[in-house]
């Protein structure tokens, strides 16, 4: 037996291409927590390299997820992270299926195995 | 087999991880719980010296201290690296908030209860409820 939603389908189909990636993910999730962070903040934050993260912003700016602000405070160049309101609601949609998917995972697992498999 | 429907452990450990580095970016923006709060006591303090300086050279020295404090202040503020979720919003509330209250206090002070320190205090009051208030949505917001 799959598992499935209401409609049918399995929640798995529900996950964001582009959030799924485990990187993306950890970015968009320190994004939802606030309006805006800095550059910096995002790096330490999800402990990566300034140009991985330069990799995976430029992946959510395309898929019109994240916005990049840059700006100057006093001398000091500052780039700004947010998350756009399509970001939010994609991330929100992703976090559903997840939740979901590990809901019904557990419930698998309580019941014995050999009752999940992959579509 | 796909982990992502057959381990519970992997989307659970996703979620994990979301829920840690959303709460650490929203704890991190607590500071503008603090900076309202400190704003609202620095607004007390000035309006209350303000009537018991009415007429005397501290209140230009007052004016001053409170300049130097919004100057200070709002440099702090823009170096912080997060932003409270509806910032703009919020911040915007709470600052036509404090003008009105200023107004009031310093119009209605200086020509119905002149010299009245009873009405300074109130008028302290009132121009700290808008930031108080609005620390108390921010600290809502960062929990």
């Amino acid at each position: 037996m799959t598992p499935a939603d209401h409609t049918g389908r399995h929640p798995r189909h529900e996950l964001d291409d582009v959030i799924h990636a485990p990187v993306r993910l950890s970015v968009v999730a320190t994004l939802s927590g606030v309006d805006k962070a800095e550059f910096s903040f995002v790096r330490d934050a999800v402990e990566i390299t300034d140009s991985a993260l330069s990799k995976q912003v430029a992946v959510l700016e395309q898929a019109g997820y994240v916005t990049v602000t840059k700006g100057y405070v006093g001398k000091r160049p500052r780039t700004w992270l947010a998350l756009s309101a399509e970001g939010r609601t994609a991330f929100e949609r992703h976090l559903a299926a997840l939740t979901q998917i590990a809901g019904q995972a557990r419930q698998a697992a309580a019941t014995g195995p050999g009752t999940v498999s992959a579509p | 087999m796909d982990p992502m429907t057959s381990s519970p452990s992997a989307p659970t450990v996703q979620l994990d991880e979301v829920a840690r580095l959303s709460g650490a970016a929203r704890r991190s923006s607590r500071w503008y719980r603090t900076y309202l709060l400190v704003f609202a006591a620095a607004s007390f303090v000035l309006a209350v010296a303000t009537g018991l300086l009415a007429g005397t050279p501290g209140v230009a020295v007052v004016t001053g201290l409170w300049a130097a404090f919004v100057a200070v202040s709002s440099v702090w503020v823009v170096r912080r690296p997060t932003a409270i979720r509806g910032m703009k919003q919020l911040h915007l509330g709470v600052m036509l908030g404090w003008t009105a209250a200023w107004v009031v206090t310093v119009v209605v002070g200086s020509t119905v209860f002149p010299g009245q320190l009873g009405w300074w205090v109130l008028g302290g009051v009132l121009t700290a409820a808008a930031p108080v208030a609005g620390a108390v949505l921010a600290h809502r917001r960062t929990a």
